[in-house]
């Protein structure tokens, strides 16, 4: 019998067994390797923080560094827990500073995880000197065969004599009215308003107060009475128009920078220019728009007038002033403010062969020779080897870099120094003085040797002699001072080679500064006049004239009006720009609002 | 004659019982392993979605300039801020790739309209801006997301009073009968506020 079965024949449970087998391994592999990508996805995500954070501690580093050593630039790697970071520091000028920082997971060399993050840091206090001549409305008058090393910024007109040279770029600003058209203070029932943090459950982060103008104008800058408390940062003011009696979020007139540095601990007014003039109608309402961000320990105080004296407008606070329906709630009084419009035409007249080596702005422009590009709305008897550009607007006005609240701060300090009466020194003298104040004149002879601990306020005249040597002690170390005079100053010649005049402690960076509050609009004596010769130090008379003899050399002036003899030469020092005093506030950094970015 | 002969009854019972559980045993083990696959890939995938989803909605959130009420921000709004939707502006971007407060883009996340499982992040730049414009699926399993509006104090305040942002987001994929969740929450402060 033929069996029905083959036993023989290959069975196929073997093969189906593993086709299963191989089918779980393959589900189980995936699963594993699945597990791994969503493992490797939990850690990349957690690393991702990770560097974000060790970017952000960067930053913090950075600030924390900038505020104890001006001079700190970044750190190439630095290890902080499971990574590191890095930081670059670059300065847009000394106010102001981008700071870049990198994190790594693990290190910067292998990152397998790395993340940036870029912010601008403004320092809420210190002085600076962008430009080797800075002029107020009283405007420049160079003699002949003078020279500027450097830029000038002039807020009224330029007139050089023959031959005369700028190596830089030139601006003469459209003029301001000498009088503010719109302006309100408090005289009798005063208080602070308290904005840039949340007070009794007001979180008052924008202030702004409404103004009319008298006639259709540009307008060329504000002031603002305001203090401060801590150190904020620098806040943006803008001119908005109105919009059924509040400011009108989608239509800002203009834009300017509040420098913190410029505003102390007590009350002052201090100037807002900004970036364009724009031009505003008479009798309409707009608004002064003060734009903070929120510190319950650096915020700001408004003198208010309790009495609501003011009659062309009114204060009113916001939480958010660019909130898709921004609520404004009225405030009881008015804000100190002034506001001062332009139409001051102002202009650079050269003589015969007067050079400038940058580029020119100036409303009018007559008899120079431009070997950059110029900017303006007239010109004649002038060349331009740049690109010419009429129809330009003109300049808008810059402001002092010192404010009269600085002026104000540094008075206290003095008054709480020692007290002198007027001073008297013959030929050749060696004195130290201050901090404190005199009250009264200081007379100085040829030669003399002042050694100067800062402040010193001196509410008479100075007259000294040739060869004068004010300096700062070199325990002063990288900080600079102040010599205030509330009289007018007359010094003799000067010395070759920067050798006397004012000078710092030695130490590079370290500066004195000769501060004049003369004002010559009501005399039309100068408050500063200097010899032949050179002399070191910055000038400084924000309400003066400080008027040069030849040949006399400068490294910075900063004035109402300025008058040279013939071949005098200022040389601007880079060094300028990054000026701390420590007779006064001295600056600490904080982020700027707005800047944070990932990158 | 052979003497081959046929597998008597009894054996032909004995080996079809075998085969049968043999083969029920494999075709179990195969149905388990491919259910295991799909419920696993699925909260796999899940998982990955929502990391990157809270990596967005993180960084988002920490470079916003403030949480807006609506966009467009004028007139008839299209998509408006609310416990379940986030509209926010951002600093634009300069030609130089640096921000700038001078113009702002805008982002919104929100489920879709129509197919409420899909998580979208989507940018409309400032003409003047040089960030991209973006409509993103973040997640194809979105079953809620939540969106919490904060002071510095972590008082609820109104969107636009904001200074931080907490949110809740839940995600869910059906696998058979079943349904896999996961879950993820963070607080974020704003950065540019």
């Amino acid at each position: 019998m033929k069996s029905i079965l083959n036993l023989n024949q290959l069975g196929s449970i073997f093969p189906i067994t593993m086709i299963a087998l191989t089918s779980i391994l393959v589900i189980t592999v995936v699963l594993i390797s699945n597990s791994f990508i969503l493992k490797e996805s939990s850690k990349y995500s957690l690393d991702k923080l990770e560097a974000v954070t060790l970017a952000e501690a960067g930053i913090e580093k950075a600030i924390a560094s900038l505020n104890v050593n001006p001079s700190y630039n970044g750190e190439s790697e630095t290890v902080l827990g499971q990574g590191s970071y890095s930081v670059s520091v670059t300065s847009i000028d000394s106010n102001n500073k981008v700071v870049e920082a990198g994190g790594y997971i693990p290190d910067k060399t292998n990152p397998k995880i790395k993340q940036a993050i870029k912010i601008q840091i403004s320092k809420g206090e210190g002085i600076s000197f962008p430009y080797g001549l800075q002029v107020g409305e009283g405007g420049l008058q160079m003699g002949n065969s003078s020279t500027l090393n450097g830029s000038v910024y002039s807020n009224g007109d330029i007139s050089v004599g023959n031959s005369s040279a700028f190596t830089g770029d030139v601006w003469v600003a459209g003029g301001t009215q000498p009088t503010a058209n719109q302006q309100w203070e408090c005289t009798q029932v005063c208080q602070d308003y308290i904005f840039g943090k949340s007070v009794t459950g007001e979180n008052r982060l924008d202030v702004a107060q409404s103004f009319q103008l008298s006639q259709g104008a540009v307008i060329n800058k504000v002031s603002l009475k305001l203090k401060k408390f801590g150190s904020p940062p620098n806040i943006t003011v803008r001119i908005l128009c109105d919009n059924n009696d509040k400011p009108d979020k989608n239509n800002v007139k203009a834009s300017g920078t509040l420098s913190a540095n410029l505003v102390t601990g007590s009350y002052g007014f201090v100037d807002v220019t900004f970036s364009s003039s724009p031009n505003l109608s008479e009798n309409t309402r707009y608004w002064i728009v003060l734009d903070t961000s929120n510190d319950a320990n650096n915020y700001w105080s408004f003198d208010l007038d309790s009495l609501q004296g003011y009659g062309n407008g009114s204060p009113k606070w916001s939480s958010n002033w660019q909130a898709s329906s921004p609520v404004w709630t009225a405030i009881t009084g008015d804000f100190g403010f002034k506001v001062y419009i332009g139409g001051v035409a102002t202009k650079f007249t050269g003589g015969n062969s007067a050079v400038v080596n940058g580029d020119l702005h100036a409303n009018t422009i007559q008899n120079v020779t431009i070997n950059g590009s110029a900017y303006y709305q007239s010109i004649s008897g002038s060349t331009v080897n740049g690109t010419s550009n009429p129809g330009s607007p003109d300049p808008a006005p810059e402001t002092f870099p010192v404010s009269q609240s600085n002026i104000d701060a540094w008075k206290l300090e003095a008054e709480d120094g020692l007290d002198y009466g007027s001073l008297t020194y013959g030929n050749s003298c060696n004195v130290n003085l201050g901090p404190g104040k005199i009250d009264g004149d200081l007379t100085l002879g040829n030669s003399c040797s002042v050694t100067v601990t800062s402040p010193l306020w001196i509410t008479g005249n100075i007259t000294a002699g040739n060869s004068l040597t004010v300096k700062l002690p070199s325990s002063a170390g990288l900080s600079s001072g102040v010599v205030l005079v509330d009289g007018t100053t007359v010094v003799g010649n000067g010395c070759e080679n920067f050798e006397c005049g004012f000078k710092g402690s030695g130490s590079d960076g370290s500066y004195l500064m000769l501060l004049s509050t003369y004002d010559t609009t009501v005399t039309g004596t100068p408050a500063i006049t200097a010899g032949n010769s050179s002399f070191s130090g910055i000038f400084y008379a924000p309400k003066g004239s400080v008027s040069l003899g030849n040949s006399a050399s400068f490294k910075e002036i900063s004035a109402w009006k300025i008058i040279t003899g013939n071949g005098a030469i200022l040389s601007y020092e880079q060094g300028l720009s990054e000026t701390f005093f420590s007779a006064g506030p001295t600056g600490s950094f904080s982020v700027v609002k707005g800047s944070y970015q990932l990158k | 004659m052979s003497n081959s002969r046929g597998w008597s009854l009894l054996e032909v019972l004995i080996a079809v019982t075998v085969a049968a559980v043999a083969g029920g045993l494999i075709i179990n083990l195969l149905v388990s392993s491919g259910k295991l696959f799909v419920d696993q890939s699925a909260q796999i995938s899940q998982g990955l979605s929502l990391n990157q989803t809270q990596l967005e909605l993180t960084e988002l959130i920490k470079s916003s300039s403030g949480i807006v009420s609506q966009y467009p921000t004028q007139g008839t709004p299209q998509y408006i801020t609310d416990q379940n939707t986030l509209v926010v502006k951002l600093p634009g971007i300069t030609s130089s790739g640096d921000v700038t407060d001078i113009f702002f883009d805008y982002a919104v996340i929100e489920a879709d309209f129509e197919k409420p499982a899909i998580l979208r992040k989507q940018i409309f730049k400032d003409s003047q801006s040089f960030r991209k414009t973006e409509n993103k699926v973040l997640s194809v399993n979105l079953k809620s997301l939540s969106f919490s509006y904060l002071d510095i104090n972590n008082n609820a305040v109104t969107p636009d009073q904001a200074l931080r942002v907490s949110f809740v987001i839940n995600l869910s994929t059906k696998s058979g009968f079943s349904e896999k969740e996961s879950s993820g929450s963070g607080t974020v402060n704003l950065k540019n506020i």
